[in-house]
């Protein structure tokens, strides 16, 4: 893992109009190739952050520094944002559209990344023919297929049920360890972020801010019998209790 | 199996229907004894068909002018002046409230004015037309330019797309089932329009549409011909109708529920 961070962010502070404060000079650094779990209660900022960092919206304060690499972040959504009257190729090569690449090389990198996310056969497919966990599939090749450095994720598969979460959970490890890109994963879920994360932000409520920052010695590459070991169980007892704490205060 | 017996039944019972339709006219006009000045019956409008056959087919073919102008104008026009709206905020703020008042007009009264302004004949029929069918386009395609879904949006704004590829990849497709709904109004409306205009508008010199000769029929006393006509113009505004729908079809069929149901 090269040195120096993949982003800085330095005292980040969010306030909507005249609005009260609703992040408090967030400040974390991202290694290459680091993921880094984000878990707080509703409505602690987290999504807010996320857009800020995407540049969705402005900091109100704060710095964000960027590597070396000053490719744009993808960002991955709770819902998978799909163009309807799309088809699921035509939907991976959006963005690759709107940034003038030619059709042919658009839709070869389509192909090829909708084979690589298991959805070849669905090529065709309009989204309302595709199950919830496969919209997700082809919003993650959508975002991937721009080869970023940096992934945003903001909850993607909080709307999925256990299984097939656990299973694109386990798909985005394996694409991870092909890439090795940086994320931020936004979760609801302690467990979801124990298994994906190298460290796990936890955020306190109104305003939202750094609550702690908990290290995640699981070790890489890890599969659904990660989520077995007496380590996966004691860490995420340790976030459970740290995010009540946040909540009790 | 099912599927086939609800097709067999969306066959069968509008034709049952219609028997019925005719047996309850036939039912009425002899239980009141009304005279065919009042209510001809089903087989005379037939006849009427028959008789009036060469004078119904020129007027038909003048109202469909009148209509096709109109309307295919109204379509054109209304998509092109949505478009412009939408991209053009000001343009919107200063004119939307116009066409939204205009829409309020009644027809009839329009139509009288724009027979003095530009005489009668085809161009008046056809303006008229396109007047009426003109206001719903622009109304519910602009609606569906401008209500983009917030994420949607957003995704567009991540990817830096400029506005006028917004507009062209999101807005536009987002827009289409919206258009088809303001089209298949305009649809039903296009003949209305052109009949009401023939009324006002359509000349004597061998050139009124059914519009005309309804006025023209009520004069004679030929009952039987108008309600030819009127029947007529019913199966000409299907006609617009069925053609927009079968458009609507090939459009949306894949990705919209509003034109999944071919058998509308």
């Amino acid at each position: 893992m090269p040195e120096g961070p993949e982003i800085r962010l330095q005292n980040i502070s969010k306030r909507f109009g005249n609005g009260p404060l609703v992040l408090d000079k967030i400040s974390i650094d991202a290694k290459p190739g680091e993921i880094i779990g984000v878990v707080g209660p509703s409505g602690c900022g987290k999504s807010t952050l996320l857009r800020i960092i995407a540049d969705l919206i402005p900091a109100s304060s704060g710095e964000i520094h960027h590597g070396g690499n000053s490719s744009e972040p993808a960002y991955i959504f709770q819902d998978s944002r799909l163009l309807p009257w799309a088809t699921v190729l035509d939907n991976i090569a959006l963005p690759h559209r709107l940034k003038g690449v030619a059709r042919s090389e658009r839709l070869a990198l389509a192909e090829e990344w909708a084979g690589r996310m298991g959805l070849s056969e669905a090529a065709s497919y309009f989204p309302r023919q595709l199950s919830g966990g496969m919209q997700m599939r082809v919003s993650i090749a959508r975002a991937l297929s721009l080869q970023p450095n940096l992934i945003l994720l903001d909850e993607p598969f909080g709307a999925l049920d256990a299984i097939t979460r656990n299973r694109l959970n386990e798909e985005l490890l394996l694409l991870h360890q092909q890439s090795g890109w940086t994320a931020f994963f936004v979760t609801h879920s302690v467990t979801e972020a124990v298994f994906l994360s190298h460290r796990i932000l936890i955020m306190g409520n109104n305003p939202g801010t750094v609550s702690a920052v908990i290290e995640n010695p699981l070790q890489f590459p890890r599969d659904a019998h990660a989520r077995e070991s007496i380590e996966f169980q004691k860490l995420s007892a340790e976030a459970t209790a740290a995010l009540h704490e946040v909540l009790a205060i | 199996m099912k599927k086939g017996n609800d097709r067999t039944a969306r066959v069968i019972l509008p034709i049952l229907t219609g028997l019925l339709l005719i047996a309850i006219w036939y039912s009425i006009k002899s239980i009141w004894s009304l005279h065919d000045f009042i209510l001809p019956a089903p087989h005379d409008v037939l006849f009427a068909f028959g008789e009036e056959a060469p004078t119904l087919l020129r007027a038909t073919v003048v109202t469909f002018l009148g209509a096709a102008i109109g309307f295919s104008t109204a379509v054109v026009i209304g998509f092109g002046i949505s478009l412009a709206l939408v991209s053009i905020r000001w343009l919107r703020y200063g004119i939307y409230p116009y066409i939204i008042v205009l829409q309020m007009m009644p027809i009839i009264a329009t139509a009288a004015i724009v027979v003095i302004l530009f005489d009668v004949g085809l161009q008046s029929v056809a303006l008229i037309a396109f007047l009426i069918g003109f206001f719903p386009i622009v109304a519910s395609t602009l609606q569906g330019l401008l209500s983009v879904p917030e994420g949607q949006r957003e995704l567009f704004q991540l990817y830096k797309a400029s506005p006028l590829q917004e507009l062209v990849l999101l807005r536009v497709p987002n827009s289409l089932p919206y258009f088809f709904t303001g089209v298949k109004i305009a649809a039903t409306l296009a003949v209305i329009g052109s009949v009401t205009g023939e009324i006002f508008a359509g000349s004597s010199d061998g050139t009124g549409g059914l519009g005309f000769m309804i006025m023209i029929y009520k004069s004679e006393l030929k009952i039987a011909a108008i309600y030819a006509a009127t029947l007529i113009c019913c199966v000409l505004g299907f006609g617009f109708v069925s053609l927009v729908l079968t458009f609507r079809h090939l459009c949306l069929h894949k990705w919209h529920e509003s034109a999944m149901d071919a058998s509308e």
